[in-house]
């Protein structure tokens, strides 16, 4: 436990201290975010305010002041969300450094899931940035506060699950591609699996009806959609404990299933170059 | 014509290293999935609202596929210059292609082509299609016509986005996330109905990257939704203007270049 913190602190160092250096391109990445966030507000609005169908809004499970906060916050959180694998750790498969990984003294699965979840950290602190901006901004562009201090604790507390959540999806993904053989191909399709469950399309919420308790209770609410319905009050009576449970019980089957296909992987490894 | 030769030779190379991977099919499928879901939220929010105003889920799609598909065409034929900013700099990789006795820019789009690309504007087309015909649109010779320049245009104005970025790359070299704003954020302006947008991503996307030149105006002409003729078949000039301006930033780009790497 100690060695797995201590492992987890010095990534996050390296990491950080990598992300400062490239300050610039950080906050470029957020200009960008702020400008999506933009773009995916007016198209929102434009169905809210203008639909011909006027009892739709009433009716959506979300009012337009909650879709405009979730996309805010999506900016930020979507940090954590695993887009790809870890680019070092992708040519380390590829280049055959995966080899030089494998002698040093920490399991292979534990540095880089503290190399995943580092990466994604730094991220996070720059992107939130976003939040900051949004609220400075005017009309329904401007982000909401948290519906109450009880929604903002169980939000914090649904986040850091979320954070867990994406770093070990992010590592039994990783888990995948080193089976180096297959390419890229195999690996991507359960991120963007990811990606669209996740909410960071459209929140879960205004999906069709009928999937409701399936969106709430596949792996990827947790990514994303389950904090931010503590945020903005959107959670379903008697859904709380059970979607927080949801959220722990995938990080754990993640991690297992993970740490089963790494260490199979391991066995039959292909060290590409020298 | 050597230059076309060398061309085609390289992509070909491209396609069979790739082919080298065992699960390589799964990479055209891929790019078909997060070419079908990504206008998924439109989809659903048309069926959960219904129309806005004159604008149905088919006028929308048929505006965004038009930019997705010469974006699509952008992307799998200047492969090269896409990658560039973010491969060839930093790395140094770019002092190989000085060495050659080649174009230059030629060797720089045909660096890199990635079979799974061509997903994006094959679907693209396919939608385009299906919408016209969910809109009751009969393509006569005019309208092909119009149709044909507006997704040459869109691939020239895409082309003509990753050049200038490789051109600006050279200045900034890590720097790099804004260019995701003309690529793959812009194509998500057209989601939004034109009369809804607010007016400085519209002029944005009109006058600076002439986006919706290449998408929103020639749908309304061959639809017929009102705008006048002349602003529809605007796609392919603007588009190579737009070239040549990215193209002059990339020739002084290259002027400036001082290796980085060994």
């Amino acid at each position: 436990m100690t060695r797995s913190l201590k492992a987890f602190a010095a990534m996050f160092k390296i990491e950080f201290f990598k992300g400062i250096q490239y300050r610039t391109a950080a906050a470029v990445n957020s200009v960008v975010g702020l400008f999506w966030g933009i773009i995916e507000i007016a198209v929102f609005s434009a169905f809210y305010l203008y639909a011909n169908d006027k009892t739709a809004a009433f009716f959506a499970s979300l009012t337009l002041r909650q879709v405009v906060t979730h996309v805010w916050l999506r900016q930020a959180v979507i940090a954590f969300h695993p887009q790809n694998i870890e680019e070092d750790i992708r040519g380390k498969i590829n280049n055959g450094d995966v080899g030089v990984e494998l002698v040093r003294p920490v399991p292979l699965y534990l540095l880089w899931f503290s190399k995943t979840a580092a990466s994604r950290l730094v991220l996070f602190l720059f992107r939130g940035t976003i939040i900051l901006f949004s609220m400075f901004l005017s009309g329904i562009y401007k982000i909401s506060a948290p519906v109450s201090v009880t929604g903002f604790l169980l939000f914090l507390v649904s986040l850091v699950s979320a954070f867990f959540l994406c770093a070990a999806f992010g590592m039994f993904v990783t888990s995948l591609r080193l089976a180096v053989d297959w390419g890229d191909g195999l690996t991507y399709i359960p991120l963007i699996a990811a990606n669209v469950l996740s909410g960071s399309y459209l929140p879960l919420q205004l999906w069709p009806d009928f999937m409701q308790k399936f969106l709430l209770y596949q792996p990827f609410a947790g990514y994303l959609d389950i904090p931010l319905r503590f945020y903005i009050g959107s959670v379903k009576a008697g859904e709380a404990l059970p979607s927080l449970i949801a959220q722990v019980l995938w990080t754990v089957f993640f991690i297992a299933a993970g740490n089963i296909i790494t260490a199979k992987n391991v066995k039959n490894i292909i060290v590409q170059g020298g | 014509m050597r230059a076309l030769k060398i061309y085609f030779k390289s992509i070909r190379i491209n396609i069979m290293s790739q082919a080298q991977y065992r699960g390589w099919y799964f990479m055209i499928l891929q790019v078909f999935l997060i070419v079908i879901l990504d206008p998924i939220s439109t989809v659903l929010m048309f069926s959960r609202f219904g129309n806005i105003g004159e604008w149905s889920v088919y006028k929308i799609m048929l505006i965004y596929s038009l930019a997705v598909t010469g974006y699509g065409l952008a992307e799998t034929f200047a492969r090269g210059f896409d990658y560039f900013p973010w491969k060839m700099i930093q790395s140094g990789d770019f002092d190989r292609l000085l060495l050659r006795p080649c174009p230059l820019t030629l060797q720089a789009a045909c660096s890199y082509f990635h079979l799974h690309r061509a997903a994006r504007p094959v679907s693209g087309l396919m939608v385009i299609f299906y919408c016209l015909s969910k809109l009751g649109t009969v393509l006569d010779t005019g309208k092909i016509l119009i149709l044909a320049g507006a997704l040459l245009g869109g691939a020239i104005t895409y082309a003509g986005v990753y050049v200038m970025t490789s051109g600006i790359a050279f200045f900034t070299v890590k720097a790099l996330d804004w260019i995701y704003i003309v690529t793959n954020a812009s194509y998500q302006v057209t989601r939004c109905p034109i009369d809804y947008t607010p007016k400085l991503l519209k002029n944005a996307f009109t006058f600076v990257v002439p986006m919706l030149v290449v998408s929103y105006y020639p749908a309304s002409v061959i639809c017929g939704w009102g705008e006048p003729f002349w602003k529809g078949v605007l796609a392919l000039p603007a588009a190579v203007l737009f070239f040549a301006v990215s193209f002059v930033m990339w020739k002084t780009g290259v002027k400036r270049y001082r290796s980085t790497g060994s």
